[in-house]
Formats: C-alpha cells, structure tokens, sequence
C-alpha cells in the first residue's frame, strides 16, 4: 500500500519535470548527536540527567514516564526544470525515551528518517505502547 | 544531457557542502555561571530562582525540576546577553516568548533541586 503510493507520488513528480534526489542526512537543526543518544545508559541515566542534557522534550506522555524529542535533517533535494522551484526535503528523526518509577531511563529508542514519504512517528508509538514486563509493577 | 547532469551533481555536491548543522549542547558551566551569577549549586534556593526569573516554562517531578526557556545570543556575555530573556507568567506569554526566538531556537536553562529546595544541578542547553 504505501510502495505503491510512494510510486504514484514518484511517478507524478516525475511526469511533472522534479525528480527527488536522495542524499545521505545533512544539515538540521537541533540535531541530537549519536555519542549524546549512546550516553544516556539504561538503569542508570535519570529524567534530571536527561533534561540537563537536551532541555524540554517536544512531546511529555503518560505522566512524563515517556519523553519525545524531535529534530529534522535534509534527506533529499526535489529539482525542478522551473527556475526557483529546488528545495531540500527534511525528515523529522525522533529519540524516545522510557522512564522507569525511579525516575531511570528505561528504554532508548531513536528512530532514524530513511528516504520515505512517510513520518516515522506510528513507529514510534508502536515502540511506547510496548510495555516491558516491569513497566507498571 | 551531460551538462545538466553536471551541473545537479554540482548543485548537491554545494549545498551538502553549505548546508550548516545545528546541534543540542550545554554550555560550559562556567559561561552559565558569567549569564547567571546569583546561580550557584548547593547555595541558591528555588525562592530566588522563583523570585528572580518568575514562573518557571515547565516542571517536572514535582516541581523537583525547574525549566526556563529564554531567547539569546550566547555569543554574547553576561546577563545582557539575554536582554530578550522575560519570566513567563503564562502560557500564552511563554508562546510569544518563543515566537520572539523565530528563526533561532530557544535556550533553556534547566535547574534540579536537591535537599533544603536549594539548586543541585543546573545547565543551559543551546542550539549550535
């Protein structure tokens, strides 16, 4: 369903003179780095720990057990034969993180935005409704 | 053909090349402590911090955890790099806050409190 959709996009973009030229990620603002992501460590990382890291998440869920942040890079260039009509495509990534009753982070999860037309963030609820066996003891 | 070709290869090769990349990081502390100088851990009570920079952006465990979010120029020194800085009394008015910062990102300053209500830990996260 979504390939075809995704092909019927690129198909009408291309009959309408663009065509999307994927890159690898680039740019952004807000970009919350790898070593800063494998810094925070399960068990031991704490809510403080993580806000005086990265500051207010974008999103707070379920009495701040889950915090969402957000940043966007460029994945993509859409060329036009019109003149002034290029622009880049970012893509929202995403970093989840699930605390645990002592205020420990209990899950990471980061989900990187390959070339997709599709926003990644269903796979990251999919993520937060998975509740680990100790989640709500 | 070939030309055009060239000239989207050179096209992408630029802009990956120019395209800047802003990243969430802290401030040295000692660059937190020149902004904030009535700010010390161990010593600074949540009384001043409330009576000094007013209701907080956001609060967490309790109340455990303060944020402020803040336009600035963190090139600049001293508190007059935050001349734009207001307390945010309200919602609305922590929206118009951040509209200000547009296209920038805001600053936040993060305080977690710690025994006696007095600053544990603090930090300032810019967007660089």
């Amino acid at each position: 369903m979504h390939c075809g959709m995704a092909l019927l996009a690129l198909t009408g973009l291309g009959l309408s003179g663009c065509i999307i030229i994927p890159t690898p990620s680039h740019g952004g603002v807000g970009v919350i780095t790898k070593e800063t992501v494998e810094s925070f460590e399960p068990g031991k990382t704490t809510r403080a720990d993580v806000l005086l890291r990265l500051g207010d998440p974008a999103k707070r869920l379920e009495e701040d057990r889950i915090f969402v942040y957000q940043w966007e890079r460029i994945h993509a260039y859409v060329i036009s034969m019109l003149p002034q009509t290029n622009y880049d495509l970012p893509r929202p990534h995403y970093l989840g993180l699930e605390f645990a009753s002592d205020n420990r982070v209990r899950r990471v999860r980061v989900l990187d935005a390959s070339f997709t037309f599709f926003d990644q963030y269903p796979k990251l609820e999919e993520w937060m409704a998975e509740k680990s066996e100790s989640s709500h003891p | 053909m070939r030309t055009v070709g060239l000239n989207i290869d050179l096209v992408l090769a630029c802009a990956l090349f120019l395209t800047g990349c802003s990243t969430v990081m802290q401030l040295e502390p000692q660059l937190v402590s020149k902004r904030f100088p009535f700010l010390q851990d161990g010593k600074t009570a949540k009384e001043e911090i409330l009576r000094r920079l007013g209701e907080p952006y956001r609060r967490y465990e309790g109340g455990r955890i303060l944020t402020y979010q803040m336009c600035g120029n963190t090139d600049q020194k001293g508190w007059e790099g935050f001349s734009d800085a207001r307390p945010m009394d309200t919602e609305s008015e922590a929206r118009r806050a951040a509209d200000r910062c547009w296209p920038a990102s805001p600053n936040t300053l993060i305080l977690v409190f710690g025994p006696g209500n007095l600053v544990e830990r603090h930090s300032l996260v810019v967007v660089e």
